[in-house]
């Protein structure tokens, strides 16, 4: 039985990257919403949902939502202050979500590339396949 | 003026009318008491007049709302250069995790909870999640400045190492 994937992307530079759109809600007011697209690689070490770079912060506070400051453990196993709020993952890749999309935890830090951790993929079967260069995900 | 409303006791009986003429003046009956309303959740203040037949006291209470933790002088030191001045993320991180510290073991908060807490000390809303607490208090205007924290932990998130 061959199993059908929603999305199949290719690997680049050995890792696996996905184009991440989605949207920062203020649920206190209608209408306050920050869309982003970002590149993200896919970590499975990562425990939260994404991980951007510090200017989508901005773009927050346009929309009435203030990013809370708090302390994130990096990779390598240093503690550095992030900003973090709730966002909603409207795309991965060519697939769209249902509406409202995933909610996710959002981390803001410097000027790193995006990440996409195991709180976003934990509804998901997520499949690296080495040899084919290959990350397959069905939702 | 009297009422004109017959008054009966429990078993519907009507009884004989109160007279009024052997009631205080006017002015020695119950007032309200004048409530301000507090301009800040630190400063709520409330201050009751209750005069009395016969004799006017005036009864002052100031309530301070609920109990902040003690943050010692080193802290708020550096809460007074944060107003002149922008703090640097180091200075900015052990000032969070010291004020994280007091407040959890103040309000005895159990490990496992995610809190946010004010630069005040109080903690201003718990949840058993990440997510719970950030959809609690997205976009919430709060007094002081809140940062989010995990009971137990010193990190809110990140890589697992």
């Amino acid at each position: 039985m061959t199993q059908v994937w929603d999305l199949i992307e290719h690997y680049r530079d050995n890792a696996a990257y996905v184009r991440v759109k989605g949207v920062i809600i203020n649920p206190q007011s209608s209408g306050g919403r920050a869309p982003f697209n970002i590149e993200c690689m896919i970590d499975t070490g990562f425990s939260s949902g994404l991980y951007s770079e510090e200017s989508l912060r901005s773009d927050a506070e346009i929309v009435g939502v203030t990013p809370f400051p708090t302390e994130i453990r990096l990779g390598d196993g240093s503690k550095v202050p992030a900003y973090t709020c709730v966002a909603h993952i409207e795309e991965i890749g060519a697939y769209r979500l249902p509406p409202p999309g995933l909610k996710v935890t959002l981390f803001m830090r410097g000027t790193r590339k995006g990440y996409l951790g195991m709180e976003a993929l934990k509804s998901c079967v997520t499949l690296f396949d080495g040899p084919a260069q290959e990350l397959k995900i069905r939702f | 003026m009297r009422f004109s409303l017959p008054l009966t006791d429990v078993s519907g009986a009507e009884m004989p009318n109160w007279d009024y003429s052997r009631d205080a003046p006017l002015e020695n009956i119950f007032l309200p008491p004048i409530v301000e309303i507090p301009s800040s959740e630190e400063d709520i203040r409330i201050e009751p007049f209750f005069p009395r037949v016969g004799k006017y006291e005036e009864t002052q209470y100031v309530i301070t709302g609920p109990a902040l933790p003690y943050l010692p002088p080193k802290v708020t030191r550096i809460l007074e250069r944060g107003k002149e001045r922008k703090l640097s993320a180091k200075e900015f991180s052990k000032l969070m995790e010291t004020i994280a510290n007091i407040s959890i073991k103040f309000y005895n908060i159990i490990d496992g909870k995610y809190v946010a807490i004010g630069l005040n000390g109080r903690v201003v809303e718990a949840a058993d999640s990440q997510l719970d607490l950030l959809s609690k208090i997205q976009g919430v205007k709060f007094n002081t400045q809140v940062f989010v924290w995990h009971a137990g932990s010193d990190v809110f998130s990140g890589w697992t190492t």
